[in-house]
């Protein structure tokens, strides 16, 4: 009985959402302040009503009603508590409601903080909210409501994936969701600005933030989904280059660019229509993410259960949401757009470059993603494109991107120029190189020529921030929280380079046979197989093995990799054995048995600061999060600043020379 | 900045790719085979242990790869039970896959018999000729030894209605049957 409250709470919040479309922005046209008024009361109530809707799912999948069927196909008597936690969102209709959910969080905290906007970009901003939020809310009521009923009730559901059952997925969805959606804030801004035709940069100041806050999250998002393909998937790659993680990918690679063209719309000015476009695209890929996902046009490991209508579904709330603000902004932009020049040698100019080299790449991942089905359409036959190709592309214009991102830091605005930059950062060359040589000494009986590329790149990044951060905390006396975030997020990306670099040149991958009692070497280490055991976890039988891990005769630990049969499921599943340290890590996958002497396959891996990959993203998140909650602090002092800066910038131009 | 709309037009270019994607069946894979002689199927009957060459059929018929150890198999076999029915005079020939014979004997025995021959094949090696990605896989064979279609993947009554009686119409039509 209770769970048909939650789908009567998704409707309210449904009719909620249409008043909180209609009501600001016609309050703020007819300049009607109480009906403006009304958004933070409509938005935070259509929060609370969705969230009582999803507590309501969270409830039947805790106390195993399966006489939903969305319950029922997805959880089991015998799942522990988390996984049935977890598996709310581990199928399409709850994990919909959950990004539902977010989306009207994002949304009632937009309400609350209007910050720099003015009301009538906080209006128009929330109207917008209020649409996308009605589009899901009715895409979930349409096609895929969690609430429906089996008309008879099983005595025990399906059980989740076992796949799925792991703490990182656990996490990485609602991270990558908060992500997702959190980039609807800047596109709805966006879409204001343009309907409003005016932008000012403390609108870009404002949307930089909660762009930030979302690139944060997806980028933790990415991160866990990335672990997990690593060790739950057995196979040791951390990146596959499939759709859904393509999916993911994307968007990430748009805010990025976003993030960095905010800077130049809101300090110089320029680039607005640019940035206005980018904030649209960001979510529209969001989207192409979801269709791509969720509509089965794509084949893809880990594809969610498909159904056309849901395919369709999104696509027209694609065309209805995005091609409108395509058009928005084909009808407005050239209006609001002043052509400023722009000095090839500044700031602007680099990240301009930035921004160029990072939407070629988004460009190609997404022809990449979606060059089989274009092929298919036109009836060309069917293929899939693979790692090469993407590692092709991915690459060189990463070699580029890191250059600029090394300097960037020290490119003045308005004009600059390579001499001055080259007098100002001769150690910082110098730095590189120092590292680059102690690395082939390191390296030496192998080298190889990426590997020396990764590490100049890693500390050309890595030494350019963490000098521009001392240099401003020497001269200032303290560390400011803007800086200090911008500096972690690029060094991040410097240690993921050195990892990827490092773990993909060095890595160490065999599929091996081991006896009992035998050993087999690798690297400086040695892989003792003990014995096998049979065992039985809450909802599932295992074959655990043990091994014993030497680094010459010193023993450090057991390894126990693991086969796992989940209850009502075929596939047995691979839980790996890891000894992580940040320097390598050794990875143990139990296959098959061979023989009748008891031996057994494995693959074995060594994987050469592999963590450096997670690590870095980790990084770039925090410093992401770092950013936001300095300037939040400082937002009236900065606006202050800026504001004398903008004033006072030919001054100091003049000055210099 | 003149000129605006060409985001719009990609936005347009792309929706369409959508739409049209959504038509396709990204999980359709043709066979090199279809439009092709079959290869030839010769092979030893697993009831009646006699030796079985497709070349004596004169006539359009249906293999069906499968085995007792597929799941796909059995949530088709009602179906096939169905056609037997339906399609007197079609002849639907079984290719047992990598199976134990006794395990095949006790599945046919259990639910029921759809197959005219069932062609015994332990150890994958006709199913390698015919190209078998997997078990079920369905192929149609017209009188003069043609391969017509091929379905991978369990033959649902959806499938049947709007695939594999068509092309049993059209065999009909052009006296292919």
């Amino acid at each position: 009985m209770i769970s048909e409250l939650g789908l009567v709470f998704l409707l309210i919040a449904a009719a909620l959402s249409v008043l909180l479309t209609l009501l600001p922005f016609y309050g703020s046209w007819r300049k009607q302040p109480g009906l403006v008024a009304m958004a933070p009361v409509l938005a935070l109530s259509i929060f609370v009503f969705t969230g009582i809707s999803l507590a309501i799912l969270v409830w039947a999948f805790l106390a195993d009603d399966f006489a939903l069927k969305y319950v029922a196909s997805h959880s089991s008597l015998f799942q522990p508590w988390y996984f049935k936690f977890s598996a709310v969102w581990g199928a399409h209709e709850g994990s919909l409601l959950l990004w539902a959910w977010m989306l009207t969080g994002w949304t009632a905290a937009v309400a609350l903080k209007r910050g720099a906007l003015t009301s009538d970009e906080h209006s128009l901003t929330l109207s917008g909210l209020g649409f996308i939020v009605l589009g899901f809310l009715l895409f979930i009521l349409f096609t895929s409501n969690p609430f429906e009923r089996l008309p008879t009730v099983p005595v025990d559901g399906l059980g989740l994936n076992p796949l799925l059952q792991d703490i990182a997925l656990i996490l990485h969805p609602p991270l990558l969701y908060m992500g997702y959606v959190g980039l609807a804030v800047s596109f709805s801004l966006a879409v204001a600005q343009l309907w409003l035709g005016e932008a000012r940069p403390q609108t870009f100041a404002w949307a930089r933030q909660w762009t930030l806050v979302s690139w944060a999250f997806l980028t933790l998002g990415i991160l866990l989904g990335s672990w997990w393909a690593y060790y739950e998937l057995g196979w040791g790659g951390w990146w596959f280059w499939d759709p859904v993680e393509n999916a993911s990918l994307l968007p990430w690679l748009v805010a990025t660019a976003l993030i960095h063209s905010l800077l130049v719309s809101e300090k110089r000015g320029q680039l607005i229509g640019w940035t206005l476009l980018l904030a649209i695209l960001a979510f529209a890929m969001s989207l192409v993410g979801a269709f791509l996902v969720r509509s089965g046009v794509l084949t893809s490991v880990h594809a969610f259960a498909t159904d056309p209508t849901r395919g369709t579904y999104i696509l027209i709330y694609l065309v209805v949401v995005i091609g409108s603000a395509l058009a928005l902004f084909s009808a407005r932009a050239p209006k609001m757009v002043k052509i400023k020049p722009m000095q090839i040698q500044s700031k602007e100019t680099a990240l301009l470059f930035n921004n160029v080299l990072l939407m070629v790449m988004t460009a190609s991942v997404l022809l990449g993603t979606l060059y089989p089905l274009l092929l298919d359409a036109l009836g060309m036959g069917k293929l899939s494109v693979g790692p090469p190709y993407f590692n092709a592309i991915t690459i060189p214009l990463t070699i580029p991107l890191a250059i600029l991102m090394g300097v960037g830091f020290y490119i003045r605005w308005k004009q600059d120029s390579v001499g001055r930059l080259a007098k100002e950062l001769w150690w910082l060359g110098l730095f590189t190189a120092i590292a680059v040589l102690l690395a082939a000494l390191w390296l030496m009986p192998d080298l190889q020529g990426m590997a020396l590329l990764g590490i100049a790149l890693t500390a050309w990044i890595g030494f350019g921030a963490l000098a521009w951060l001392l240099n401003h905390a020497r001269k200032t006396g303290r560390i400011a929280k803007p800086m200090l975030g911008a500096a972690l997020a690029h060094i991040g990306f410097a240690v993921m380079i050195a990892g990827i670099t490092l773990s993909s040149l060095y890595g160490i991958e065999r599929d091996i046979r081991l006896a009992p009692g035998e050993s087999v070497p690798l690297k400086e280490y040695r892989l003792h197989f003990q014995s096998v055991a049979q065992g039985a976890g809450p909802n599932y039988l295992t074959t655990e093995g043990t091994l014993r891990l030497y680094r010459g005769e010193e023993f450090i630990q057991f390894l126990h990799p693991e086969k796992r049969i989940y209850i009502g499921h075929e596939m047995p599943m691979s839980e790996v054995a890891l000894d992580g340290r940040l320097s390598r890590d050794i990875y143990v996958a139990l296959g098959e048995p061979i023989g009748d002497e008891g031996a057994w396959s494995f693959r074995i891996q060594y994987k050469p600061f592999i963590r450096g990959i997670w690590l870095g993203a980790l990084l770039m998140a925090i410093g992401g999060l770092i950013a936001v909650w300095g300037r939040r602090n400082s937002t009236r002092a900065t606006m202050a600043t800026s504001a004398t800066n903008a004033a006072n910038a030919p001054k100091e131009q003049e000055a210099l020379k | 900045m003149k000129k605006a709309s060409w985001p719009l037009w990609i936005f347009g270019g792309l929706v369409a790719l959508f739409v049209v994607g959504l038509m396709l069946n990204p999980r359709h894979v043709p066979s090199p085979l279809v439009g092709q002689m079959a290869p030839a199927l010769q092979g030893t009957d697993l009831l009646s242990e006699q030796p079985i060459d497709s070349a004596d059929f004169n006539q359009a018929w249906l293999l069906n790869a499968w085995a007792s150890w597929c799941s796909g198999c059995y949530l088709e076999h009602s179906h096939l039970m169905e056609l037997t029915k339906t399609q007197p005079g079609l002849v639907i020939v079984g290719l047992n896959y990598k199976d134990q014979a006794d395990d095949a004997k006790a599945w046919l025995d259990q639910h029921g018999n759809p197959y005219q021959h069932v062609i015994f094949d332990p150890t994958g090696r006709i199913g390698m000729d015919w190209g078998l990605i997997g078990t079920p896989e369905t192929f149609l064979i017209d009188a003069q030894g043609r391969v017509v279609d091929k379905w991978m993947g369990a033959l649902t009554p959806e499938r049947i209605e709007r695939s594999l009686l068509p092309a049993l119409q059209k065999l009909d039509a052009k006296g292919g049957r």
